[in-house]
């Protein structure tokens, strides 16, 4: 494998698919699918053919293909794949505008896993991040904006970074900013965990997640579940390959994790608890789900934070699932909205029984979400609570714990407003989802069952990582795992509930039971032909009454005040265009003066 | 080859203790039933009234169903339960739980919870999806006393595992004489956990027609009063396994089998005053509404439980107090 052949096929293939698609019609989703599944096919190709290439094109850059970026290359692209999929029978407008950019996006996310410099990290991130933009403009302008000021400021961050290390070494490459000074290293960490922070939606940089995955379901899937994880991949890489252990070790540790990271998993900790509380509120499915991956990113976030084997192991499996099953969310909500063409929760009620595929898929995700042992999700999950558990840390575990059990709270908002419950008139005659649409979640759902049955095979690649990272390893096989302080065996665990669910099974169907419409119910001796009686609207009430006085401080208002401030003040400046033209002539006297007072003290 | 005979006898003991738990269980109930009638001052159906509700549910001939999705109730119910209590140790004889992780079980435990719920909300009845809604909120409002106290205990204990914790109470001492705070947090999440009165705010009979339960019959019914009877099993030996040492007086190590049996006979009279307690607690006590459950949850116990995790934290990193 040379170079080219890698820079050709993940990232000069896919620009060359963003010219092609743009003129495809409506048929652009389905080249959007080809250039895809080429690079799809090469990453299948090329597991284990890792190789690391330095070129000088005036400055030094280097392209690498490694297991890390191997990983994550197989999320992305899994993710863009059904997202296209789902997106030839989604109707969307303008559908080679849609391809073509998407795939601009997915060019840029490549380029961001190949590149170990800095020049093109940054001009990747661009493309990826300017791309997210315009798909998000589509829908709405406003949101776009919002998108789009936290982008730069993730841009700015990112560039200020950078310039530290420049200033130091005089060269961009990653391996080149081993010399750098303490002080230095303090500034080049946090600066590049922030910016990347910002595409994770870490609190309290997040405000701009719930605008933008609000835009069309297959961009917000690729976004939630794609682009997101270039975040993780970023402060992953900024931690444990550019600065390295020994580096954020320097910093004192407290009890073996590095003061450096601390905060971090401290933050991610408060992001997953906010996350979740707001989620459980929102009664718009698609803000629903942007806060509950705002939170679920929170976990991936303590996990890089800790940096112990078993911590970075649970972030980057959590990662690879949120990936998954967040994506397959999104397409169930973009599933349902498409057939009804509505976004409030309490709208819907009852489509599981019009749309039982559609169900079975977000309630597997669900399963996921929540952490069902059942799903891969829990395994996860079970790695980053044993490594905080391990280390005694009593603030960021009891926040995690609490905030997983709030993930069953807003999943059954999910499961019961719109798919179980009453279904309502309007709605009786909603077909099952397009089959394009049904394969793409059946896509994303696989890996979620498998690696819950088979935990070892991927844990196969995380250990790599984790070795060539220098972090350490997990102790494994191929159905269980162990931290230092407990394990569980999915093998066991699996054949039991398959007998028990047998002996259930058995004792359910010893006897028939006869079906009955579902206006055939108990209502205490009532009996109305016709009543809407789903009670989805404004569903855990109670809940929102008693944490009112806490729900009205919100960082999202936060920023709005500090924007207004800035506008009003800005209104008051321009008062002084008064229109009056000896107003003017005033002002260039005084100005005058300034200039010869300044000029006169200087000199 | 592996070892059939070991697995078998495994799979055999397994069954047993599962049968015979669903049977202490159904048993508590018509006790429960007992008491609660006598301080009344009534005179209460007979003590194996419940057996005899179940038999007639499970055979009975017509049996009304909704859709699928409805079915997923009493299967996933059942099923998710009787995995609970195979993971949960017995009177000290551990089941399936090879390492014996708590944090697993914790998760398991939701599995027949979620079943259920997916089912009662598939019935288009209001009062079941107001009753789930209920049983949710209530769940978030003892967790959070209920995961400090688990914490508290791995973080003293210095184990993940059931078994290793199990150990180690049997070694040193129970864990209600070390972290009294923690175990009465425990206690008060327990009520919730049972949904006792002043917590049986989801079912609540007379406001929302037993809410998740209001439309199940027949052999729905019958399973999930199999499913309510294994849980009370699940729900008091957690709080023995945790803080009463699962009831393990004899080294099964030293006596054998004897200690098997005897730890058994323990286990029995611990789990059954825990129930007491409950049972105690609810027939004389009103119901909360939601919110006001949930404000004294995130209060009172959860401030019990945060002073037993600093003392375990205390007692663990700064006195290295090592059982």
């Amino acid at each position: 494998m040379e170079i080219m052949s890698l820079f050709g096929i993940f990232i000069l293939l896919p620009l060359f698919g963003t010219l092609i698609s743009y003129f495809g019609k409506k048929y652009a989703p389905i080249i959007g699918l080809i250039f895809t599944a080429v690079p799809g096919v090469f990453l299948y190709l090329w597991y284990g053919n890792f190789s690391s290439y330095t070129i000088n094109i005036g400055v030094e850059i280097n392209l690498t293909f490694d297991l890390t970026t191997w990983f994550f290359m197989l999320m992305i692209n899994t993710v863009i794949f059904a997202s296209f999929l789902f997106a030839t029978s989604a109707e969307l407008k303008n559908t080679g505008g849609f391809t073509s950019l998407m795939l601009l996006g997915f060019a840029g996310a490549n380029g961001v896993l190949l590149s170990r410099d800095f020049l093109s990290l940054y001009i990747f991130w661009e493309i990826m991040s300017w791309s997210a933009y315009l798909l998000v403009l589509r829908s709405s302008g406003e949101n776009a904006r919002r998108y789009l000021l936290f982008a730069v400021l993730s841009a700015y961050l990112l560039i200020m970074g950078i310039g530290i290390v420049y200033y130091y070494t005089g060269s961009f490459l990653y391996s080149s900013a081993v010399g750098l000074p303490q002080a230095a290293w303090f500034w080049v960490i946090l600066l590049l965990i922030l910016g990347f922070a910002v595409k994770m939606a870490v609190m309290p940089l997040h405000v701009w997640a719930p605008y933008a995955y609000s835009s069309e379901q297959p961009f917000v899937a690729f976004l939630s579940g794609g682009l997101s994880k270039l975040g993780t991949f970023g402060i992953f890489l900024t931690m444990f390959s550019i600065a390295g252990v020994s580096v954020l070790n320097s910093f004192g540790t407290f009890r073996g994790v590095s003061l450096m990271g601390y905060p971090f998993a401290l933050l991610g900790a408060l992001t997953a608890f906010v996350g979740t509380i707001l989620a459980i509120m929102q009664d718009d499915l698609r803000k629903l789900l942007a806060y509950s991956s705002i939170g679920q990113l929170g976990y991936v976030m303590v996990g890089l934070g800790l940096g112990t084997p078993l911590a970075v192991g649970g972030a980057l499996f959590y990662a690879f699932n949120h990936a998954f099953f967040k994506s397959l969310l999104f397409l169930g909500a973009g599933a349902v909205i498409y057939r009804t063409g509505k976004y409030k929760i309490s709208d819907m009620g009852g489509l599981g029984y019009r749309m039982p595929f559609t169900f079975l898929f977000v309630l597997f995700a669900i399963f996921a979400l929540a952490g069902i042992p059942i799903t891969s999700g829990f395994i996860s999950k079970w790695m980053i609570y044993e490594a905080a558990i391990e280390k005694k840390f009593i603030v960021i575990t009891p926040l995690m714990l609490i905030a997983s059990v709030g993930a069953f709270l807003y999943s059954f908002r999910i499961l019961y407003g719109v798919f179980l419950g009453q279904l309502d008139k309007p709605h009786e005659n909603i077909k099952e989802a397009p089959v394009p649409m049904l394969v793409a979640m059946a896509i994303l759902m696989l890996p979620l069952l498998i690696f819950s049955i088979f935990p070892g095979w991927i844990f196969e690649w995380i250990n790599g990582i984790l070795v060539d990272m220098g972090i350490g390893k997990l102790n494994y096989t191929t159905y269980a795992y162990y931290s230092s302080i407990g394990g569980a065996d999915m093998l066991v665990f699996w054949i039991a509930f398959m007998l028990l669910f047998m002996v259930a099974m058995i004792i359910f169907l010893m006897k028939k039971a006869t079906k009955v419409d579902q206006y055939d119910n108990y209502l205490a001796g009532e009996a109305p032909s016709y009543v809407q009686l789903h009670a989805a609207h404004n569903f855990y009430k109670p809940l929102r009454d008693t944490w009112a006085h806490l729900l009205k401080y919100s960082v999202d208002r936060a920023y709005e005040r500090v924007s207004r401030f800035f506008v009003e003040g800005f209104e008051e400046i321009k008062k002084i265009y008064t229109g009056n033209p000896q107003d003017y002539a005033a002002y260039l006297g005084v100005a005058f003066l300034l200039f010869i007072f300044i000029g006169w003290w200087l000199l | 080859m592996t070892d059939w005979i070991g697995i078998l006898t495994q799979a055999g003991l397994t069954a047993l203790y599962l049968f015979l738990a669903v049977v202490i269980g159904l048993l508590f109930l018509g006790i429960g039933r007992k008491i609660t009638a006598r301080i009344h001052n009534r005179v209460g159906p007979p003590v194996y009234q419940n057996f005899i509700d179940v038999g007639k549910l499970l055979a009975k001939k017509s049996n009304i169903r909704h859709n699928w999705i409805f079915d997923l109730a009493p299967l996933f119910g059942l099923a998710g339960v009787l995995l609970t209590l195979a993971y949960l140790p017995m009177g000290g004889y551990r089941l399936l739980s090879g390492e014996g992780d708590l944090i697993i079980l914790l998760y398991i435990m939701v599995i027949p919870a979620l079943g259920f719920a997916l089912g009662a909300g598939a019935s288009a009845n209001p009062n079941a999806g107001v009753g789930v809604m209920r049983a949710l909120t209530l769940m978030f409002s003892y967790e959070m006393p209920f995961l400090l106290v688990v914490l508290s205990l791995m973080i003293f204990y210095n184990t993940a595992s059931l078994d290793v914790l199990l150990n180690k109470q049997m070694n040193y001492a129970w864990a209600i004489a070390v972290l009294p705070l923690s175990a009465l947090a425990a206690d008060m999440a327990l009520q919730g956990m049972m949904m006792e009165k002043p917590f049986d705010i989801p079912t609540a009979p007379h406001e929302i027609a037993s809410g998740p339960l209001v439309e199940f019959g027949g052999k729905y019914l019958g399973m999930l009063m199999l499913y309510s009877a294994a849980s009370v099993i699940v729900e008091t030996t957690l709080f023995v396994d945790l803080f009463l040492g699962g009831g393990i007086v004899l080294d099964p190590g030293t006596y054998g089998s004897v200690a098997y049996v005897v730890n058994y006979l323990v286990w029995l009279i611990l789990i059954f005053i825990v129930w007491l307690i409950a049972l105690f607690i609810n027939a004389v006590f009103p119901r909360f509404r939601i919110e006001q459950a949930f404000k004294f949850y995130w209060k009172w116990p959860t401030i019990i439980a945060a002073i037993g995790l600093i003392q375990a934290y205390i007692m663990s990193v700064f006195l290295g107090v090592v059982p």
